[in-house]
């Protein structure tokens, strides 16, 4: 496998006295599917938001390849492969499918003709060539996350993140985004997901990074982390994890 | 001509043959002085208010400080003219390079702020202008204000003996108003400016340049506004602080633009063509009755539009229209330059 795209050096981030990421360490390899969990309030959206530029870290270093990003602006960060979707879809609601992918595109491609034709073909890609001009508005929720997604494939990114892309979806619309996930990585793109549902992430991630308190308490292969105790402990307290530690 | 086909179709051909049948109306029927004079107000307040549509409309950030360079575009004409004998149209041009510049150096600083900052940030401006003009007597004429010279029936001077020639004037600047405001619409610019009024933060997470791109939609908004100061001023002849950077120009300007539809194609000409010859009326009509009575009337009758439709009168066509559109075609006259169909979700659609 080729080398780490992300590293993520020392990352602390601080609101007033909170410490909502404190000193985490990570990377992701090329074409790698990294799945970050932790429970309410661990610092995963905090950091998501760190490395897209929405947050400036307190301390520490992001790059991409040989670029910095930390402490540069959401748009340059995009521009420099970056993309994202938001825990609550953040579409341009007024705006149709088109519109808000060709926005994403224009922001990359030479032209606005050439950006149509990106969102055309991004469109294609997720199977909702048919949706062009329908305002995002109008779309069920599972459509609205497949907008967001074709919105963040439309910079050409290097790296995806996905924040909780199965909340409030039905379990044949979460399948629906497990497919589109797993083939956007299976063609090479590098993915972050964030996600509640650890059935998805046992399913799609190649390795687990867990979180809590801000802090990173484990990381490794899906079912090797699932079966730590301090993972147990962090998300179904000290007793539950103390029963999993002792033979039956 | 595809260009013009597609400007015909979008902004709806027939609108534009009707609206200039319209605005020329008077001209064919009472060319009087009052009609001419409410219709020429009309289209200069209209090229302004399109002008706010660009940055406010379509933008989000709302300026209450149009005024500045609808001021500063008639007191540089006025000024040169005055003081330094220079030709008007070398004026007007003037006027736009001064309103483009102090575009730039307002908005670096201006449009860090948000919302409802931004908003009081830029109406606090426009009154310094005022204190300012009013200060320096020597140069604008301070409070009395500046009148330009009479120079009779000259046209290389931008002076009509015939104020029809004002009423053409202003209708070309209107035109060439929407059509660069349709052009900034359909253009990478729109779409970022629109995308930014959603969720600027949602804009830039998709690498829009959100303060590059404000930065530019406030320069272009404000070269219709410094225009159409300048073809006021030739119009009126005359200038002074209240006229030029008051609080009734700043308010009128935007408020145009909110009963006729901010961030619509149309909005600006509809709130033109309904609220100015409103004010005239009003302002003439009502001048018996206590100092400002017209100006609570007018007030009113804002108010009562806003309250039945708050997004103004363009959306209260556009929300009739929608709930049945015909799928994969685009609504006559809707501004968005990819109007909406409606298809189920795409699994159903494949």
């Amino acid at each position: 496998m080729p080398g780490p795209l992300l590293r993520v050096e020392g990352l602390t981030v601080r609101f007033g006295g909170l410490v909502a990421v404190n000193d985490v360490h990570f990377t992701v390899d090329e074409g790698e599917l990294l799945g970050i969990i932790g429970p309410n309030g661990a610092g995963k959206t905090t950091m998501f938001n760190a490395v897209a530029g929405a947050v400036r870290p307190t301390s520490g270093t992001i790059r991409i390849g040989d670029e910095l990003v930390s402490g540069k602006p959401p748009e340059r960060v995009a521009r420099l492969g970056i993309a994202r979707t938001f825990q609550s879809v953040r579409l341009f609601k007024a705006m149709t499918v088109s519109e808000n992918v060709t926005l994403s595109a224009s922001t990359v491609c030479p032209s606005m003709a050439a950006a149509r034709a990106r969102a055309d073909e991004v469109a294609e890609l997720l199977g909702m060539a048919a949706l062009q001009r329908v305002r995002v508005e109008e779309l069920p929720l599972a459509d609205q996350k497949k907008v967001e997604i074709a919105r963040a494939l439309a910079l050409r990114p290097r790296l995806l993140l996905l924040d909780e892309m199965m909340s409030g979806l039905n379990q044949a619309e979460t399948r629906d985004i497990i497919g589109v996930i797993k083939q956007l990585n299976g063609d090479g793109l590098t993915t972050i997901v964030i996600e509640h549902v650890l059935r998805v992430i046992m399913e799609l991630s190649h390795r687990v990074l867990v979180l809590d308190h801000g802090v990173r308490i484990a990381e490794g292969p899906p079912r090797e982390v699932m079966g730590d105790p301090r993972v147990v402990e962090a998300y179904l307290g000290r007793s539950a994890a103390k029963n999993l530690g002792e033979p039956a | 001509m595809n260009t013009v086909r597609r400007f015909l179709r979008s902004t709806g051909g027939l609108g534009i043959v009707v609206l200039v049948l319209v605005a020329s109306l008077p001209l064919w029927f009472i060319q009087t002085n009052f009609v001419l004079s409410v219709a020429t107000l009309t289209l200069i307040f209209m090229a302004a208010s399109l002008g706010w549509n660009v940055i406010s409309g379509f933008g989000g950030q709302i300026s209450f400080g149009h005024s500045i360079f609808f001021g500063l575009g008639a007191y540089t004409t006025a000024i040169l003219q005055v003081h330094y004998h220079l030709n008007a149209y070398l004026g007007v041009l003037c006027g736009v390079v001064v309103a483009v510049v102090l575009a730039v150096l307002l908005g670096a600083v201006t449009l860090r702020l948000r919302g409802i900052y931004f908003s009081l940030a830029t109406f606090a401006l426009t009154l310094v202008f005022a204190i300012l003009t009013g200060h320096y007597e020597g140069f604008t004429g301070g409070e009395v204000g500046l009148t330009l010279p009479l120079l009779g029936d000259a046209p290389g001077e931008f002076s009509f003996d015939n104020k029809v020639n004002f009423y053409w004037i202003a209708m070309v600047l209107a035109a060439l108003a929407f059509v660069a405001t349709w052009l900034v619409l359909r253009s990478r610019l729109g779409l970022q400016l629109r995308a930014i009024q959603a969720d600027q933060e949602a804009a830039q997470a998709s690498g829009v340049l959100a303060f590059r791109v404000k930065l530019t939609g406030l320069v272009i908004s404000a070269v219709p506004a410094a225009l159409a100061g300048s073809v006021y001023m030739q119009y009126i002849g005359f200038i002074d602080p209240d006229s030029a950077f008051g609080a009734t120009v700043a308010t009128q300007i935007a408020v145009i633009a909110f009963v006729g539809g901010a961030g619509k194609l149309w909005g600006p000409v509809v709130g033109a063509v309904i609220l100015v010859p409103l004010q005239q009326l009003l302002n003439s009509s009502l001048s018996a009755y206590p100092a400002g009575f017209n100006l609570v009337v007018y007030a009113l009758v804002v108010l009562v539009i806003l309250w039945i439709e708050p997004r103004g009168i363009m959306s209260m066509r556009i929300r009739r229209r929608r709930p049945r559109p015909p799928a994969g075609t685009a609504p006559p006259g809707d501004p968005d330059p990819e109007p909406a169909a409606t298809v189920p979700s795409s699994r159903e659609a494949g």
